[in-house]
């Protein structure tokens, strides 16, 4: 297929939902609905061999600076790719001199908070911030509504020249395709109300985010806090992971830790809500591929737990696995597609608004992933060894707080992001920090 | 070494279900890849365990949900195959 031919290309269900969560941050005063991706590199990098990098990749796959359209009679969001693509001055690449690590702070704090001008074409920026130490830090902040976060490891690695395109890696085979303008027929409907019915379990015991709680004076600003753990520290982690919650199941041990360690946040603040909910991604490609690059590919299971299981590490364990095999046992994740498919022919993008209004106006309590290793390739950016890569997804609001695991070179790290001002910097640490002592022991401490 | 028939119904009822379901078709996946190194996490795994309760009515121990007993499409029916011979 000859991507000269493609000038529309429509958002998927999951792209959606991005969009509608995009609006959401954007109605509260937040940059909006973008993920980060931060890689340390020992080296320096030249800003105009990376900006000359990111135009031959633009060149080639048009869709980095589509503008998102809406269909003028279904309303139905799409990529517009006009002619002429490679010629706008999208993406930049901006570089920054830190003086030292507060001002580096700073800056990455401020790159964070600027919001992309998707409306222009402005769908990913990269940011390069120079250090004394002859290091340099790549930031590339994408819009949500373009890919995910295993989509943008594979184009940040392309853009490093640490994934070899192949030959007929074309644009059109990097997107997500073959969605029609209809609206899809009863089946889905009957898959979708499952997902719909499960809001509704949740929603009688609905979360209190600590975002609304300490709503009145809060700046539209995020901040995040990186731990990180040594390979033998690491190594403890799944050890305990698997002796504790069984084989594969670090996604229910670290979501133990944070959940365990997030009910005792919300005590010390005096709220005390009757339930809390964690949405947890699923990457919906199949294992052994990257593509496609250029669309969300995730299903969202939303996970309940009674403030009692959240007293007990081995309770909240049990309840994260016991939800985990009945959502595979009733097919949730096809469930929440299809529920998500149905996002794309309403305006009000159906899910998020159904979550919203069942929740009394909150999405979650806490936001949780597990991407689980990072892109393995990615050892070296434009020739320079990478020292770590960091996650920092801006996390939708409320409820303004998310934490996400991941494993980069056999290390786990660990991003708290978090509205500004919400929680103190201190707390975040000290929050991160009580989590990383829950992993290293197997019980909460 | 092998100790059932190469046209084993439960080898390959499973094999397509791995193949095609859980890992890229382009991968190739045969009965002896390491699941673990080509990818494997808790859902696919929890997709496979459905799939074996389902097909073949038989629900795999929680014991016996381990690396060894995981790492392959030929030990994933080894066990079935022993746990069948228990019943």
């Amino acid at each position: 297929m000859n991507f000269n031919s493609v000038n529309k290309i429509p958002f998927n269900g999951s792209d959606c939902l991005m969009l509608a969560f995009d609006c959401q941050m954007k109605r509260l005063g937040f940059s909006g609905n973008q993920a980060q991706i931060v890689v340390g590199v020992d080296g320096r990098i030249s800003q105009s061999d990376l900006a000359d990098r990111i135009h031959a990749l633009k060149a080639r796959f048009p869709i980095l600076e589509a503008h998102a359209r809406r269909g003028i009679v279904n309303w139905n969001p799409y990529w517009q790719i006009k002619n002429g693509n490679g010629r706008s001055h999208h993406p930049c690449v901006r570089r920054h001199h830190a003086e030292n690590e507060a001002h580096l702070n700073r800056i990455k704090r401020d790159v964070l908070n600027r919001r992309l001008d998707i409306r222009r074409g402005e769908l990913f920026c990269f940011d390069l911030v120079y250090t004394d130490s002859a290091q340099v830090e790549v930031i590339m902040t994408w819009s949500h509504m373009l890919m995910d976060a295993h989509g943008a490891e594979y184009f940040l690695a392309l853009a490093g020249r640490s994934a070899t395109l192949a030959a007929d890696d074309t644009q059109a085979g990097l997107v997500s395709g073959g969605y029609t303008e209809r609206m899809p027929a009863g089946p889905k409907w009957q898959q979708a109300q499952k997902s719909f019915q499960r809001v509704d379990e949740l929603a009688s015991k609905p979360p209190v985010s600590l975002y609304t709680c300490s709503n009145t004076s809060l700046s539209p600003r995020l901040d995040y806090r990186v731990a990180s753990f040594s390979r033998s520290q690491t190594r403890t982690i799944f050890d305990l992971a698997e002796k504790c919650g069984g084989f594969l199941n670090e996604s229910a041990y670290f979501s133990a830790a944070a959940m365990g360690e997030f009910q005792r946040l919300m005590q010390s603040r005096n709220i005390f809500p009757a339930g809390y909910v964690v949405p947890v991604s699923i990457d919906l490609r199949k294992k052994g591929t990257r593509l496609p690059v250029f669309s969300n590919q995730s299903a969202t299971l939303l996970y309940g737990f009674d403030p009692e299981e959240l007293r007990e590490f081995d309770t909240i364990l049990a309840s994260f696995t016991r939800q985990t095999q009945a959502a595979v046992r009733e097919d949730m994740i096809a469930s929440n597609v299809s529920a998500m498919e149905l996002c794309r022919f309403i305006p009000s993008r159906l899910y998020a608004r159904k979550i919203r209004q069942a929740f009394k106006g909150e999405i979650a309590s806490l936001v949780f992933a597990n991407p689980g290793k990072v892109l393995g390739n990615l050892s070296t950016f434009m020739g320079q060894p990478v020292k770590f890569q960091h996650h920092v997804p801006t996390i939708v609001v409320p409820p303004g707080m998310g934490i996400v695991f991941y494993t980069f070179s056999r290390q786990l790290y660990i991003t708290l992001i978090y509205v500004e001002s919400m929680i103190t910097p201190d707390e975040a640490g000290g929050f991160l920090d009580a989590v990383g002592r829950h992993l290293m022991s197997g019980r909460l401490i | 070494m092998k100790e059932f028939d190469s046209l084993d119904p439960i080898e390959t009822a499973l094999l397509d279900f791995v193949r095609n379901e859980i890992y890229d078709p382009s991968l190739g996946i045969d009965a002896g890849t390491y699941l673990i190194e080509a990818g494997l996490d808790s859902f696919s795994l929890l997709k496979i365990l459905v799939f074996v309760e389902k097909k073949f009515n038989l629900r795999i121990p929680e014991a016996e949900i381990n690396e060894e007993r995981m790492c392959s499409v030929q030990n994933i029916v080894r066990l079935i195959h022993e746990l069948q011979q228990c019943q």
